[in-house]
């Protein structure tokens, strides 16, 4: 019933409150630790924008009856999967100490995969653009990104357990 | 004629001298190195549209690769070294998952080796060691509400450091931003 109201491919507006999901590595190269939160971030690095971060909204999936690992897409080398809450991303609203993002979040259904139907994208803020340009700078990039890093949580797999010796 | 013969003979004798104190010790003496030896000859695929590519079409390889230097087990009172000797030895070595985020350059691995004995302290906190999306090696702190990269590139190393409470960023070349750096890795190392 809900896949009639909500037709596959139709763009729709992701509402506050709903969840994003994107699949991780489990291997070093992909996780920074956190000393502060003491538990282990995405490498910035693998938060791409190209121009747009490529998620999955979890309202979507769920209608299909599928969950997060939905989105490993059957690759094994995916294992973890890391959960965005909209409202952290765009919303006006400070998260504990956490920055006001501002990251505009969008349904943008593609037929690249099965699951392309729930495909999202998330796009740079426009006010850290400055006039003129069509991107943040290179040092706000790396803000923001490790800004976005801090707030995924964990909602299949998880990161590596042991923090480097020494941190 | 008779000075010139003199002369002749006091060589000849000086260098047998040299020659016999030679023989004394356990130098040995190093004849021509042959410099083709140490290289392979190949076609190179690279060049094709060259108008140099019929005089150059072969190209000579090294044979022995750049070791990566041994690490140093005497300096057992470092935080950081063991960790990141090995993790930068796991990337030289391919020994990660490189799907999504390129592999580093043997060339890059070494010089960020070099980068860490040079900037980081015995009692620095431990990085991780992660490569970017551009292949180079990065140090990545996130503590005390900074976070700090320390970026390893094939020709330069540069940081970005930003301040989670006061929004304070500062970036740029490693080396003038050397002195900046020291300072927040001494203030890192105490909390």
């Amino acid at each position: 019933l809900a896949l009639i109201a909500i037709p596959c491919g139709k763009s729709l507006p992701v509402p506050n409150g709903d969840k994003l999901w994107r699949r991780f590595i489990d291997s070093k190269a992909y996780w920074t630790w956190d000393d502060d939160l003491k538990r282990w971030i995405p490498n910035r690095h693998y938060l791409r924008f190209d121009p747009e971060l490529s998620v999955f909204w979890n309202r979507h999936l769920t209608l299909h009856g599928l969950g997060p690992e939905s989105v490993l897409d059957g690759d094994p080398r995916f294992t973890v999967v890391g959960e965005l809450d909209v409202s952290d991303l765009r919303k006006e609203r400070h998260v504990g100490d956490l920055y006001d993002l501002y990251f505009p979040v969008s349904h943008s259904p593609n037929d690249l995969s099965e699951i392309g139907c729930a495909h999202c994208s998330v796009y740079w803020p426009p006010t850290a653009i400055p006039e003129g340009a069509e991107i943040p700078t290179k040092d706000n990039q790396k803000r923001l990104q490790t800004e976005m890093a801090r707030r995924f949580s964990w909602v299949h797999g998880a990161p590596p357990r042991d923090k480097p010796n020494g941190s | 004629v008779s000075s010139a013969s003199s002369l002749t003979q006091t060589v000849a004798t000086a260098a047998l001298a040299g020659v016999v104190a030679l023989a004394g010790t356990n130098l040995e003496a190093q004849g021509p190195v042959d410099a083709f030896k140490q290289h392979y000859t190949t076609r190179n695929e690279s060049i094709s549209d060259d108008v140099l590519a019929n005089i150059a079409g072969m190209v000579s390889i090294p044979t022995r690769v750049s070791r990566f230097p041994d690490l140093d087990r005497t300096r057992s009172d470092s935080r950081w070294q063991k960790y990141v000797y090995q993790r930068i030895l796991e990337l030289r070595n391919g020994e990660d998952d490189f799907t999504e985020l390129p592999r580093p350059a043997p060339l890059v691995t070494d010089r960020a080796w070099q980068v860490a004995t040079r900037v980081l302290r015995p009692d620095t906190p431990t990085p991780s060691v992660v490569p970017s999306d551009e292949g180079n090696v990065v140090f990545v702190w996130h503590k005390a509400r900074w976070d700090l990269e320390i970026e390893v590139g094939p020709e330069e190393a540069t940081v970005w450091a930003h301040n989670q409470n006061t929004g304070e960023m500062f970036s740029g070349s490693l080396d003038v931003q050397l002195e900046k750096v020291s300072s927040l890795l001494d203030f890192l190392a105490w909390h």
